[in-house]
């Protein structure tokens, strides 16, 4: 049985997230919120993913590269190769400072 | 869950973020500094100071008491996330968002970027489907009034289409006040 630890999977978001060129600062992860605020021991993967079925993983972003848009999508795309498959993913610009 | 007198999920006023401003944001309070819409207005106190601060030095006339105190009055409210607005190519599996909140601030951004341009008030509408901006401003008159608010404009339309799911908006433009430069 794969296990994994919820928060190294919050944690692997994040860090695919930040990644991202033009994302600045990431704001609270929803991942954490999606999964439970017990995320120090490992579960089931198919817990895991059964879970997030359930949610939007939202990760909200400060843009600091243009388009905003832009940036969003490629942070979707980072959080989705940080996630199990199917997990919807939604990437809140919540702020734009693109000077 | 925030109110009416704080900002965003922090449990601070706006009140409270000024005085931390104050303070060199020490010691550091993460429920402010993890926060977008206190970040948003942390920024914003301190581009409207600056930007403010240039406008009174430059102003031949004493700059009405209050006057900053007013712009700064209306940020927790403009700047609050409000909704959500899907950007081009947002799919249910990967929803790709702005607030609107975010969306007033680049349109705050984009106004005061022009030269002698201060934004005051920043408010987004629909009308009909179509996103109708209203925004007040103040200015120094070394151009004609109306070329200052026709360069708003297009700086805010510009903003607009390359960073937010914003596009085609209704831009109306209010001068609030005239500040007269002094002679050099």
């Amino acid at each position: 049985m794969i296990e994994i630890a919820l928060a190294d999977l919050a944690r692997a978001v994040d860090e695919a997230v930040a990644a991202v060129p033009g994302v600045g600062r990431l704001f609270a992860s929803g991942v954490r919120a999606a999964v439970g605020t017990s995320t120090g021991t490992p579960a089931p993967l198919s817990t895991v993913t059964r879970r997030l079925a359930s949610y939007d993983v939202i990760v909200a972003i400060e843009a600091t590269g243009g388009p905003a848009g832009a940036v969003a999508a490629e942070a979707a795309a980072a959080a989705a190769t940080a996630l199990p498959p199917g997990a919807r993913v939604t990437v809140r610009v919540a702020r734009a400072v693109v000077d | 869950m925030s109110t009416p007198s704080t900002i965003g999920g922090s449990g601070y006023s706006l009140d409270d973020l000024s005085a931390y401003l104050d303070r060199g944001r020490t010691p550091r309070i993460a429920a402010i500094e993890d926060d977008a819409e206190c970040q948003a207005v942390l920024a914003e106190i301190e581009r409207l100071g600056a930007l403010s601060r240039r406008l009174v030095d430059e102003s031949a006339e004493p700059v009405e008491a209050g006057w900053l105190d007013r712009l700064v009055g209306g940020l927790g409210r403009e700047l609050r996330a409000g909704r959500d607005l899907p950007f081009a190519g947002s799919t249910p599996e990967r929803r790709l968002v702005m607030t609107e909140g975010a969306i007033r601030e680049v349109v705050r951004r984009a106004g005061d970027r022009v030269d002698g341009v201060l934004v005051g008030r920043c408010r987004l509408g629909w009308d009909d489907g179509t996103p109708h901006l209203s925004i007040s401003i103040s200015v120094t008159p070394d151009r004609s009034l109306p070329a200052i608010a026709d360069e708003v404009r297009a700086a805010i339309a510009a903003a607009l289409d390359r960073d937010t799911p914003v596009t085609a908006a209704v831009v109306d433009i209010e001068i609030e006040d005239v500040v007269e430069r002094r002679s050099s």
